[in-house]
């Protein structure tokens, strides 16, 4: 079913609608909240989350493109449990490692937990960066860092090496902290 | 900025570079589902057929028991296939080591016995080499006509006798051929004294002997033997009908050379 006639459904608050997304975009919110969570149980409870979140906020939204709505929302609500279940040490997950990755791009040193970043301020910018990456480069740093695949799942999907894979994500976050440096961010 | 900042930043940005990098998803369709489903539901027949076909091949539907002094069973299946060569004593079993009988149409397998150097010499020993032929089986006619029609059989002067699967299975639990066992029930017919190990150590002429000599003393006037033998397991044709019917056939036989 198109996306516009799933978003009907929504706005006649029709149940049909649950039905037809879960359909439709069930398995790319499956692995995104798996990607995260390593937990199958876990990540279903998550996608109930997301399909009782997308019923709750259709309307008064109106998402453009329902695919990356429902899969934000899924990020989201996975990355939600995983602050839950880390605050309980249940570990098990693959978000920690990216973070740590991620976190070269910030002196440690330097971290400030108080200060507020402003997403809104940040989105643009990495908005940015993205869109100056050549595309596969693009596409490795947001199967890593948005969509949290391993390092061999994601070379394994683009036909490539791990270490090369590897490579390319060392590029790009040694361009994004470049970028962030310019930007006059504390890294 | 706190560590998860980036992270999280990072689900604003453009929908079309998330989208551009999704993953390939295996996507679990209910026509993906049933696929595997007929796929899986297919190995199961076919795993299950294959055993069952094993089965079916493997289980015995008829029996052709070759005695002269050497006793050879062949155990057929419902394709006529060999499936089992059990020889009942030491001449039989030289001859089956050196004969690959199994799997063989049962024509093939008779006609590679009847050929074999050592088997013919028993059969052509002074004119004492009787070869008995007895057949259990639903459908015993044509494998007899099958086996008439073996390029070595009209060498040989066989009685053919059909057993029932009553007697086939006393034979097997008395490790005897099904021939020799028809017989030696038909002798002991006449003398109730006679084991089934004095009819294991005596040839089938022999046997025929016996049987001829307790038939032709005792064939005047004694009608009720006729009577028993008619309720034999062994005669339903030549033999089967009575002693003296096998006698008479196979003086016939003899006489003529070729059956």
């Amino acid at each position: 079913m198109e996306d516009s006639k799933i978003l009907d459904l929504f706005f006649a608050r029709s149940e049909e609608a649950i039905t037809q997304i879960k359909a439709k975009y069930g398995n790319y919110c499956r692995v995104i909240a798996e990607n995260i969570l390593q937990n199958h149980e876990d990540a279903k409870e998550c996608l109930n989350d997301t399909w009782l979140s997308a019923w709750n906020t259709i309307p008064p939204k109106h998402p453009q493109v329902l695919a990356t709505y429902v899969g934000k929302l899924a990020r989201n609500h996975a990355l939600d449990r995983y602050r839950r279940d880390t605050a309980k040490k249940r570990g098990g997950s693959r978000v920690e490692p990216v973070i740590e990755e991620l976190e070269d791009c910030i002196a440690s040193s330097r971290l400030l937990e108080e200060e507020v970043v402003d997403r809104n301020t940040l989105a643009p910018i990495l908005d940015r960066f993205l869109g100056d990456l050549p595309r596969n480069a693009r596409v490795l740093f947001l199967q890593r860092y948005w969509y949290l695949m391993s390092v061999k799942e994601i070379a394994r999907q683009n036909n490539m090496g791990q270490s090369a894979v590897k490579m390319s994500l060392l590029r790009s976050r040694e361009a994004l902290k470049q970028v962030l440096r310019k930007e006059g961010f504390e890294v | 900025m706190k560590r998860e900042t980036i992270l999280m930043t990072l689900n604003d940005v453009s929908d079309a570079y998330i989208l551009e990098a999704a993953p390939k998803t295996k996507v679990r369709s209910f026509r993906g589902k049933l696929t595997r489903a007929v796929a899986a539901a297919a190995c199961l027949c076919l795993v299950l057929s294959g055993a069952y076909g094993a089965t079916v091949y493997a289980h015995p539907a008829s029996y052709i028991s070759l005695d002269v002094n050497p006793s050879i069973e062949l155990s057929l299946n419902r394709w006529s296939r060999v499936i089992g060569v059990t020889a009942y004593n030491e001449e039989a079993k030289a001859i089956c080591d050196r004969l690959d009988l199994k799997h063989k149409f049962y024509t093939d397998a008779v006609e590679k016995v009847l050929c074999d150097e050592e088997f013919r010499t028993y059969c052509t020993q002074d004119g004492k080499g009787d070869l008995t032929i007895t057949i259990v089986s639903d459908d015993s006619l044509q494998l007899r006509e099958g086996i008439e029609e073996c390029e070595t059989y009209s060498e040989h002067a066989a009685d053919f006798h059909y057993a029932d699967w009553e007697t086939a299975q006393l034979a097997h639990e008395n490790e005897c051929s099904i021939g020799k066992y028809a017989a030696y029930e038909e002798l002991k017919k006449y003398d109730a004294e006679v084991s089934l190990e004095d009819c294991n150590e005596m040839t089938m002429h022999e046997l025929h002997e016996e049987i001829d000599r307790h038939h032709n003393g005792s064939h005047d006037g004694e009608n009720e033997l006729h009577d028993s033998a008619e309720e034999s397991h062994i005669p339903e044709t030549e033999h089967a009908s009575s002693a003296g019917q096998h006698s008479e056939t196979k003086e016939e036989t003899t006489h003529h050379g070729h059956h």
